[in-house]
């Protein structure tokens, strides 16, 4: 037994003993990251994508940095402490797609990855552009409408810097002192497209104005008294006398312009059709004072306008009468009469604001030239008693106080410059005396109205020792309205004792009257501007 | 019978052997679209700004995007921690998010991503299986 048992353990303990643990094979686990791959000498952080199936490493880096392929130091950084790279870190020359390979050692074993960089394509654009000024934002630039589109200055810079700018083939430059630029952008509707090239890429970039405010005022119709160009339609006069001192003021409605004579006449011009004027029944009509009938005016009234007539007093105890028409084939009707309490002259001029339902009368006073009587309308009811609002500073004669907001005032008329009045209770105090290098004397009917962005004042202005009278539109384009009349913007002119001459010679104006009153009908804003003895004109602003 | 019998079994061995015809499976597995939604007042939802991604460094053979957002308010600091992305991608393709080795974390792109200094790697699989691997990197200026 022992000779078979201790054989066979010996030969048992022999195989054991020979029988080795088979040895696990080494492996290369290391993985790179893009966080391992380190670029320096660049402006912008590259773009990095590792392949670790393909072995490979692509270095994308931005066009700007382009120059710096030829020289590009790549590092890798924050490997696994097991792991070393062979070259750590290596400058290279990428430029033309050569690759470099780096050894990345795991133990015994090794990987080589190519490492290849290049960089990315141009991608020439405008950083910014200016047009006459103005900044383009989202592809275009807000200009006023007022502006010379056909000459457009255009400062730009681009990116990259070597892109150049082609416009119809040809290199345009931008806009400086030295070098200035005019291109056409009146094409409103397709703009303007510029052409950037840079090295083989070409980009187009389109650019539109958009215009602000006014871009024309159309003279929808006009008549003079005096025309000096041909063909110009004459004055109505076979039905309403062309007096340059009896017929002072203006109003509208959305139907008719109305036009008063100081000896108890009331007009109707259609709007829609000149040629149809009318006089107005003046019914039960009857007012004492120096004139029956002078200022003129019309209130929103529900979906229409009333029209009032005042007379015009100047003594104590006088009699201050308005009358209403609620349209242009209606009877007039009493609604105020007041007893003047002092000797001061109102009823040259009539101004309003608000409706006949809640609304202000006002009459600036001739004698004194630093007050006015404002009648409260409630309702269709107009106050029997007036407040007497004063200024700190004449305003002139034939004057008349225009809202601004509600507690902006400015005055106008003949016999002292125009003012911008703060008021406060019964109290207004000047704020300011209208520049005389802007604003000439006598300025009338002083409206305000905002259009396709850009806010507007305009008003009637005396011209040729009062012989004619142009319509101004001004732009205000400060933070507020002293601000804005101080320093005021650009000024749109139209004649109106001629539709193509300036300043002509017609019937003198003596007392310098005029007036300009403001209506939207159907959307559009129309203003109709008279000068007596000059002529009248409605104007559409487009 | 026997005869019926005999013919219907030929004819149902032969209908078995026939192969069905499928119209081949598109390998479609572009990108044609990358928008981002920047939410830049999360107080209003409709405070958003769409920007086309694909208008930066776009590398399309390499499937590689890079998007430096504008210098606007709207677009910096905590403006950009909500954002939102839409890719367009053919009808039969699907879209999955991965981690940068290409390991697949689920389909479609999550509910907001904070993308200040952010690299985003998805994958586009086509009906037929082709892949194609997409690198997004948004940085501010």
């Amino acid at each position: 037994m022992k000779r078979i048992l201790l054989p066979l353990t010996l030969l048992l303990l022999a195989v054991v003993a020979c029988n080795k643990t088979p040895k696990e094979e080494p492996k290369f686990t290391f993985a790179l990251t893009n966080a391992m791959v380190q670029v320096g000498n660049v402006s912008e952080a590259p773009m990095i994508q590792v392949d670790n199936s393909k072995k490979t490493v692509y270095i994308e880096v931005v066009y700007a940095d382009k120059a710096e392929l030829s020289a590009l130091p790549v590092s890798f950084t924050g490997l696994p402490s097991d792991v070393t790279a062979n070259p750590a870190t290596s400058t290279f020359n990428y430029a033309g797609g050569a690759a470099q390979t780096v050894t990345f050692t795991q133990g015994t074993l090794s990987e080589s990855y190519s490492i290849s960089a290049a960089a990315t394509a141009p991608d020439p654009h405008f950083v910014s552009m200016k047009l006459n000024g103005v900044e383009v934002s989202g592809g275009s630039a807000k200009l006023k409408g007022s502006s010379d589109l056909k000459n457009v200055s255009v400062e730009f810079v681009v990116s990259p810097e070597n892109t150049v700018v082609k416009l119809n083939g040809e290199t345009i430059t931008s806009a400086t002192e030295e070098t200035p630029n005019a291109i056409d952008f009146s094409d409103k509707m397709n703009g303007v497209t510029f052409t950037l090239v840079c090295d083989e890429v070409e980009k187009t970039q389109n650019v539109k104005v958009v215009t602000t405010g006014i871009n024309s005022v159309e003279r929808v119709w006009g008549r003079y008294v005096k025309p000096v160009t041909a063909g110009a339609d004459l004055w109505w006069t076979e039905v309403i006398p062309p007096s340059n001192q009896n017929m002072r003021t203006m109003a509208m409605d959305k139907k008719n312009i109305y036009l008063a004579t100081t000896g108890k006449k009331l007009y109707a011009v259609s709007i829609s059709d000149p040629t149809a004027v009318k006089e107005m029944d003046m019914g039960d009509y009857a007012a004492g004072g120096v004139f029956g009938s002078c200022a003129l005016a019309t209130m929103p009234n529900g979906d229409g306008h009333v029209i009032l007539l005042s007379n015009m007093v100047n003594s104590t105890a006088s009699e201050f009468v308005i009358w209403k028409w609620d349209s242009a084939d209606g009877k007039p009707e009493k609604v105020l009469s007041y007893k003047l309490p002092e000797a001061a002259r109102i009823g040259d001029q009539m101004s309003v604001e608000g409706d006949w339902k809640s609304g202000k009368i006002w009459f600036h006073d001739f004698t004194s030239q630093q007050a006015a009587y404002v009648f409260t309308v409630t309702d269709g009811t107009i106050s029997t008693t007036a407040t007497k609002v004063s200024y700190d500073a004449k305003q002139g004669n034939w004057s008349a106080i225009y809202k601004y907001d509600d507690k902006q005032y400015i005055g106008g008329g003949p016999g002292a410059k125009s003012r911008l009045f703060e008021l406060s209770g019964d109290q207004a105090t000047s704020k300011l005396e209208l520049p005389g290098a802007y604003f000439a004397n006598p300025l009338h009917g002083i409206r305000f109205f905002t259009f396709n962005e850009q806010e507007y004042m305009t008003y009637v202005v005396l011209r040729n020792s009062f012989q004619d009278g142009q319509v101004r539109f001004t732009e205000l384009n400060g933070e507020t309205l002293l601000s804005s009349l101080e320093n005021p913007g650009a000024t749109l002119r139209y004649g109106l004792g001629d539709p193509v001459e300036n300043d002509i010679t017609a019937d003198k104006n003596g007392n310098g009257l005029g007036n300009n009153v403001m209506q939207v009908i159907d959307g559009k804003i129309y203003i109709a501007s008279y000068v007596p003895g000059a002529g009248l004109s409605l104007f559409l602003i487009k | 019978m026997k005869r019926l019998v005999l013919i219907t079994s030929l004819l149902l061995a032969a209908v078995s052997c026939q192969k069905l015809q499928f119209p081949p499976r598109s390998s479609d597995c572009s990108l044609s679209g990358l928008k981002c939604f920047v939410y830049y007042d999360m107080a209003h939802s409709s405070a958003r700004q769409e920007l086309n991604l694909l208008s930066g460094t776009w590398n399309k053979e390499r499937g590689l995007i890079s998007y430096v957002f504008p210098q606007d308010e709207r677009f910096t600091g905590d403006a950009l921690a909500y954002c939102r992305i839409e890719a367009t991608i053919p009808s039969s393709a699907v879209l999955e998010l991965c981690d940068e080795m290409g390991n697949g974390l689920g389909h479609g792109f999550e509910a907001f991503y904070d993308l200040r200094g952010t690299t985003l790697y998805f994958k586009v699989t086509a009906a037929d299986g082709t892949e194609r691997s997409y690198q997004l990197t948004c940085r501010t200026k």
